[in-house]
Parts: structure tokens; sequence; C-alpha cells
């Protein structure tokens, strides 16, 4: 006995998402654009990284000490010129030579002055220069409590007209991301130095009394 | 079929050598195909000029004038000259003996919103010249008092020297292909530092000069 042949399979009924109605989409496209702006608002509102790491700055004048956490710096005299005289003789500059007298005392620990710098009315920032061997910039080591004084030399631009002393004693990143920098500015006749014949001398740094 | 209308031409005998090309072109890798076609390209290229020496004003590479500022975003450069020289007291070759200098002179502004930098002395670079190992300049000093890697402030032009060593033995070049490169400073906003930031990797000069060089002795 043979099977009676099997019968035509029925279509399988198709599955059907039941239709959204128009006022449900709108509420998910109204979500969806509302996060978006949001996000967006978040964004523009949030601090960047720069702020965030920003270093804090500690306000001063010439003649003033300016406290920061590991060091006291006070700006004791300012000079410039054209011309620099130097151990090794006179050197000359497109710019103008810009000498800085500081007294530092470091307050807890042996630090380094690492981050010296002029910024002028165009926030150009000017390091100290290497043309010359810096006295306080670099190299020396301050002792806590025993201050010394010395000069920071820069060959700032001739059009600079004012001067900002930027000083901080950088952890060795050369960075001064959440630092504490002396902003102290300079009591600085740029068109008198501009003309000055005679060179700026940079007197021996030392130990003060 | 219709007799000599067959799309391999002729008829039976003349059919057989262009149907197996045909085979063989249809059965061949598609490498084999891309090879062929990529000589054809050279080939065709080259009969219309493909392989002359491409002249750097040509490709799109701005033309310097010798003594005129040139705008490289954040300075400007002016060269001046191209010396070859053996000495110059008191820079010192890297060994003592078995190189020669090629200088080439310019002067160097930092402009605009900026911080002092030694990043100048990639902004002039020298290609190809025989007996020259390094990319960047050996050393760059100052005119006025020969310190070898100066930092250079906004606003502050000098006129440097840009000094490579060259071996002895290879020959003075009679003329040289200076570039100039740029650099920006800006602020980072992922790190929040300002700094120097090349054009791109391997960026191509932003400006380019042919210049004769000198090999008369320095005036002492």
């Amino acid at each position: 006995m043979t099977a009676p042949p099997a019968a035509p399979a029925a279509p399988a009924a198709r599955h059907r998402r039941p239709r959204a109605s128009l006022g449900a989409r709108l509420t998910t496209a109204a979500l969806i654009l509302a996060t978006l702006v949001a996000g967006t608002l978040i964004i523009l509102v949030k601090p960047d990284q720069a702020r965030l790491q920003r270093p804090f700055f500690v306000s001063g004048t010439a003649g003033g000490p300016v406290s920061l956490r590991t060091l006291t710096v006070t700006v004791l005299d300012t000079a410039g010129a054209p011309k620099l005289q130097t151990s090794r003789g006179v050197l000359e500059t497109t710019g103008m030579w810009v000498t800085v007298r500081l007294r530092v005392v470091a307050t807890e620990e042996p630090v380094m002055l690492q981050y010296a710098r002029i910024r002028d009315d165009r926030d150009r920032l000017f390091q100290a220069t290497n043309r010359v061997d810096q006295q306080l910039v670099g190299g020396r080591t301050f002792q806590p409590g025993i201050p010394v004084e010395g000069t920071v030399v820069f060959e700032v631009a001739k059009d600079a007209r004012t001067l900002t002393l930027l000083v901080s004693h950088d952890p060795g990143t050369l960075n001064i991301q959440l630092e504490g920098v002396a902003e102290i500015e300079l009591p600085a006749p740029a068109e008198a130095w501009r003309t000055q014949e005679k060179p700026v001398t940079v007197p021996s740094a030392k130990v003060a009394e | 079929m219709l007799s000599g209308v067959a799309d391999q031409g002729g008829g039976p005998d003349g059919s057989a050598p262009i149907g197996r090309l045909r085979a063989t072109l249809l059965n061949a890798p598609i490498r084999w195909l891309a090879g062929s076609v990529a000589a054809v390209v050279v080939l065709v290229s080259g009969a219309f000029g493909g392989f002359d020496k491409v002249d750097p004003h040509e490709a799109g590479i701005e033309a310097l004038t010798v003594d005129e500022p040139f705008d490289a975003a954040a300075w400007k450069i002016t060269v001046h000259s191209v010396r070859a020289v053996d000495e110059l007291p008191p820079l010192k070759h890297q060994d003592e003996q078995g190189w020669r200098w090629i200088i080439v002179v310019a002067t160097v502004e930092i402009t605009g919103y900026a911080e002092s930098t030694t990043f100048y002395e990639k902004a002039v670079q020298i290609r190809g010249v025989e007996g020259v190992p390094s990319k960047y300049a050996d050393k760059v000093a100052l005119a006025t008092d020969a310190k070898d890697g100066a930092l250079l402030g906004p606003g502050v032009p000098a006129r440097l020297g840009f000094f490579w060593d060259q071996r002895a033995g290879a020959p003075v070049p009679k003329e040289l292909q200076v570039g100039v490169y740029g650099m920006t400073y800006k602020l980072e906003e992922l790190s929040g530092l300002s700094g120097w930031y090349p054009d791109e990797p391997d960026a191509r000069p932003r400006a380019m000069l042919a210049l004769p060089v000198d090999t008369r002795p320095v005036a002492g």
C-alpha cells in the first residue's frame, strides 16, 4: 500500500510587527534629538583639558615677594638694552636683552627653577635665553631657607610693550600643568631700553643676607 | 553559424590561432591581465614624459626668491646663499677629518603668537646631496656669535648658518635644492598643552629654490 500523496503545504503565516502609531514614532524621534542636543551641550559646557590642568597663577608686583607652594620669588631689579655685556664679550641681538634680578627662596625642600618665561602684550612667550649661562634657571638647586639673588637673562622682541615674568619650579616634565606659577608684571620702559647705548650687565649671583 | 561571419573570423583553417588567443585571454589569471594593463600604462606614460625628472616648482611647490622672506606658517625664512667650505672654526665636524661643510645661510623669524624654540632647525632642508648623510642640519649656528642651537624667540629675527657635514670624498655640488618647511605653534586639545607641530610626517617643502654653491674661501 502506498501512502496518499501529501497535500501541498499551506503558505506560512507572515509575521508582522504591529505598526507603531505616529505619536509613538514622533516621541522616539524627539527623545533621540533631545539626547543629541543634551550631549552637545555637555561637551560645550564641560571644561576642556587645558582648563582642567591649567597652572595656578599667583600674581604679584616687582619688589614684593610672591609665594608659591615650593618657593618664594621677589623681583629686585630689571634692565634692558640691545647689547649684553658677558664675560666673553658683548652680545648683540635684533631684539632686546632684558635682565631680571631675582631673589629666590625654597620653602620646604630643595628645588630648581626650571620654568622662566617673559610674556609680552601679544601673549608671545620668551624663554630664558640659552645664549648665556643662566645663574638661576636650570642648573642651580635652591636649598630651603637660603635666599639666593641672581639674574635671569631674556632675549625679547624689540616691539614688546609690556612684559610679565612667569616663574615656576617645574616638577621636571617641562610643562606647568597644575603647578603654581608666579606672574609678576615688570617695570619695563621698553622704549628707553631699545635706544640704550650702554650694554646691560649681569652681576654675579650670591647668597643673600 | 554562417560561414564567413564567424566570430573567430575566416574558415576553419584560419580560426584556430585566434581562438586559442581568445581562450588564453579568457582563461588568464586576473593578475596576469592586470600586470599587462599596468605595463601598457607605464609604457604610454613613459612615451609622454612620465619618466622625466620632476621640477619641484611644477609639482605645486612655491618658488623661493633669494633674499626675499617666505612665510612658512609660524616662521618667515629668507634664504641668502649656499656655501661649501672645509673648515669654519669654532664649529667642529662630527669627526676631526674627512668632512666638509655645506652651509645654507638664512634668516629666520618666528612670527605671531608663539614661544621660543629651536625647532626652526628643521625649517631648512636639503635633499639628494652625495656624501651628506643627515636629513636635518647637523648644526645651526647664529651668524653673530656661532652659538649652536640658540633659542629663538618670536619677533627676534636671526641670521643663521645651517651646517651639513659632507664627506670630503664626495664632489661639491654645483647647485643645491633648498627646501623651506613649515611648523605651527598651537594648543593641542588632547593634552591641553601648547607646542610646535610639523605640517605632517614627511611633508613636502612649502617652497624650494635651486642655488649655486659658492666655494670661495670665507673671508677671515
